[in-house]
């Protein structure tokens, strides 16, 4: 049986292994150019490249967004790149416009041309439609229910990308221009400001009909579906698409590893046990930073899909450290991400074992001085506990962050 | 020149068509979203016979965004429109192109994806596929706007004048805000409802209808100053958006862009005029270019 690929985002090369380490078999980047999320898209050719060999490694494949919609003045130089990518090993594009699908599918040799969800497809017509132009997979767009996309599987015979985690437009994808309006920003060249997320007053006729203390918002919910991962399999979806390219590397190995449990329980028994669904999801709620709900796939969203009074994001410090190098004679060297003292309970989140609780640890600095305190990020030290690490191992707070405090 | 406009009932056609409007687009419940008025379906045979007494193009908003539960309604509409000999069929889901190509109408398809077309081989290709015309994006400038014409390989739309969409949602926003406030009265299809973001001043019309919810821009684009030379760079098919207006002002929007175009009113004084008597009145992006990233 082929088995579905989990597909996730990576904002920077350091992420990109990450995200192969903790389980996906696909990542995908954002290129320097012709690319959306412009603050997220800072690969080099050459950056590609060494994603591309290290994600080979792991059997994983590594895909480029190309998905700007872009003017006139944006299409230089276009298949000059589109020709690199294809040659150093990148398995697809991901394109918004025509003009871009096509031309990639004139210079490609190897690559694959997938179809954003940009283009907001929703039924089995426009997935023909672009199969008859040669592009080889579709990422349906986010407004599908569970049935819908059920349906819609029946009836097409290309491979199928869904989205099942990660932050949501409130708009069809690609049919909004408030940030362009309200900044200035253009929303589908990069610089979407997600004003959908700001708070709003209603008028109706000149009269405020909006709550003064909880305003009028557009702002959806996170989407997590770890609840319809078995119908999608059974609907053999050939990719689950995890949202983020922004998000860090903590919340990339958490989802990552969380849907990796899941899809594995699913293959090797038929079923996910109670346990394990609620264990990935105790696990996805530690790297939530914000509210999550299962966007479209059980109905159109009501109240409760959506964020009010909530601007932005929140911020995890669950993770205090990364393990810089495989332990060696009970100490493990690791850089400081968050604040911690050695009073805290820590925990080993590891890309090749199960989570373990530390016993009491001890700390020292470069200089072999001993210390209590972890609270310069970045620092390097070394720490003495009763468990093994290895390189890329990561290591967090044992006790749940408050969430009140995270949202 | 074709002038096209939105109307909200029958006897507006012959007013329209009297003012100068050579094309109207009409809206019918299930298939058109983000309209003032829907016409039952079983109106469209006597509109067709309207328009066609006064010389006027009529088309048709197909613009739903569709599932595959719903293709077979959206087939049969097309079978009927195709029966009906409609001039053009305004559509935004490319499966609706699709199911058009299966029953060999391609040439009554209009694309209008509202944000989707921004150069002039997006254009091309769309054509390519058989499309009768494409309506560019509004959020592009008139030098762009200028140029894609240049470039385009057949007839695209440019929209000149109105409340422009900025924003389109399946989710039932309005509904769901009342939902989480606690509040019975239903916002649906309420035509008096505006946001203002609370750090800003504008004002962002906000409609929730059967197909989701729409905001439109907190200007009214006006572009009889750019017309003209929009007209020169090849645009044969101009759109004011009716929408949050009556017939009678449509009228004289119409009227007033035909006189620009015939050279008998001054286009500044006309701009200065309309921007007297309404604030929101502005030449929104055709000036104002956007950041590709920030």
């Amino acid at each position: 049986m082929e088995k579905v690929e989990l597909l996730a985002p990576s904002g920077d090369l350091a992420r990109l292994k990450i995200a192969v380490m903790y389980g996906a078999n696909a990542v995908y980047i954002g290129g320097k150019k012709f690319s959306l999320r412009a603050r997220a898209s800072n690969f080099e050719i050459s950056d590609i490249k060494e994603g591309v060999e290290f994600a080979k490694q792991y059997n994983a494949k590594v895909m480029v967004t190309v998905n700007m919609v872009p003017h006139e003045e944006d299409l230089e130089g276009l298949e000059e790149y589109l020709i690199q990518l294809d040659e150093i090993g990148v398995f697809a594009v991901i394109c918004a416009s025509f003009t871009i699908a096509k031309t990639a599918l004139k210079v490609r040799k190897n690559m694959e041309v997938h179809l954003s969800t940009q283009n907001s497809s929703t039924n089995s017509s426009v997935v023909k439609f672009w199969k008859n132009i040669g592009v080889d997979r579709v990422v349906l767009g986010r407004e599908l229910t569970i049935e819908e996309t059920e349906e819609t599987m029946k009836n097409v015979d290309l491979p199928i990308e869904v989205f099942i985690h990660g932050g949501m437009c409130s708009a069809y994808s690609g049919r909004c221009t408030l940030s362009n309006s309200m900044t200035a920003r253009d929303a589908n060249r990069g610089g979407c400001a997600q004003s959908c997320r700001w708070k709003y007053k209603l008028y109706e006729n000149d009269i405020v009909i909006s709550d003064i203390e909880d305003p009028f918002s557009m702002s959806s919910k996170d989407l997590m579906t770890l609840d319809y991962i078995p119908r999608l399999l059974d609907a053999k979806v050939a990719s689950l698409k995890i949202e983020g390219r922004m998000k860090s590397m903590y919340y990339i190995a958490v989802v990552v590893k969380a849907y990796r449990i899941l899809i594995d329980e699913y293959y090797e028994k038929g079923f996910v046990s109670p346990e394990t669904l609620e264990y990935c999801k105790k696990e996805i709620a530690r790297a939530e930073s914000r509210l999550t709900s299962s966007g479209f796939y059980g109905g159109i969203p009501t109240a409760y899909g959506h964020l009010y009074g909530i601007n932005g994001a929140g911020v995890i410090q669950d993770y205090v450290a990364h393990v810089m190098e495989d332990s060696e004679n009970g100490i493990t060297k690791i850089q400081v991400k968050n604040n911690f003292t050695i009073d805290d309970t820590l925990e080993l989140f590891s890309h090749c074992k199960a989570n373990q609780k530390m016993d009491t640890i001890q700390l020292w600095n470069e200089e072999n001085e001993q210390v209590e305190v972890a609270n310069r990020p970045m620092q390097i030290l070394y720490l003495k506990s009763n468990i093994k690490m290895h390189k890329d191992d990561l290591i967090r707070k044992y006790e749940l962050q408050i969430r009140e405090n995270v949202y | 020149m074709n002038i096209i406009t939105t109307a909200t009932t029958i006897d507006a056609i012959e007013k329209m068509a009297n003012a100068g409007a050579t094309g109207i687009i009409f809206s019918t419940p299930y298939f058109s979203t983000r309209a003032d008025h829907y016409f039952d379906i079983s109106e469209l045979k006597n509109i067709k016979t309207e328009c066609r007494k006064y010389n006027v193009k009529m088309y048709v908003s197909v613009l739903r965004i569709f599932t595959d539960e719903e293709t077979e309604k959206m087939v049969n509409h097309l079978k009927f429109l195709k029966n009906l000999d409609v001039d053009g069929i305004y559509f935004s889901d490319l499966g609706t192109l699709y199911l058009a190509q299966t029953l060999n109408m391609e040439n009554k398809m209009i694309f209008n994806p509202d944000t989707l077309i921004t150069n002039s081989e997006d254009v091309n290709l769309y054509l390519e596929q058989g499309c009768q015309m494409i309506t560019l994006a509004k959020e592009i400038t008139f030098d762009e706007i200028c140029e894609i014409a240049s470039k385009s390989k057949g007839e695209i739309e440019v929209i000149v004048h109105g409340r422009l969409n900025m924003f389109y949602s399946k989710r039932n926003l309005l509904s769901n805000y009342q939902e989480h406030l606690g509040n019975e009265r239903s916002l649906k299809n309420n035509y008096n409802l505006y946001l203002i973001e609370e750090k800003r001043q504008d004002k962002f019309p906000i409609i929730e209808d059967d197909l989701g919810t729409h905001i439109f821009t907190g200007f009214t684009l006006c572009s009889f100053n750019e017309v003209n030379e929009i007209i020169r760079a090849g645009v044969n098919n101009i759109r004011i958006e009716g929408i949050f207006k009556t017939t009678d002002e449509i009228c004289e929007i119409i009227k007033d862009y035909k006189s620009v175009i015939n050279k008998e009113k001054d286009a500044k004084m006309l701009f200065e005029r309309y921007y007297q008597l309404d604030d929101s009145i502005s030449t929104g992006f055709l000036h104002n270019k956007t950041i590709a990233k920030r």
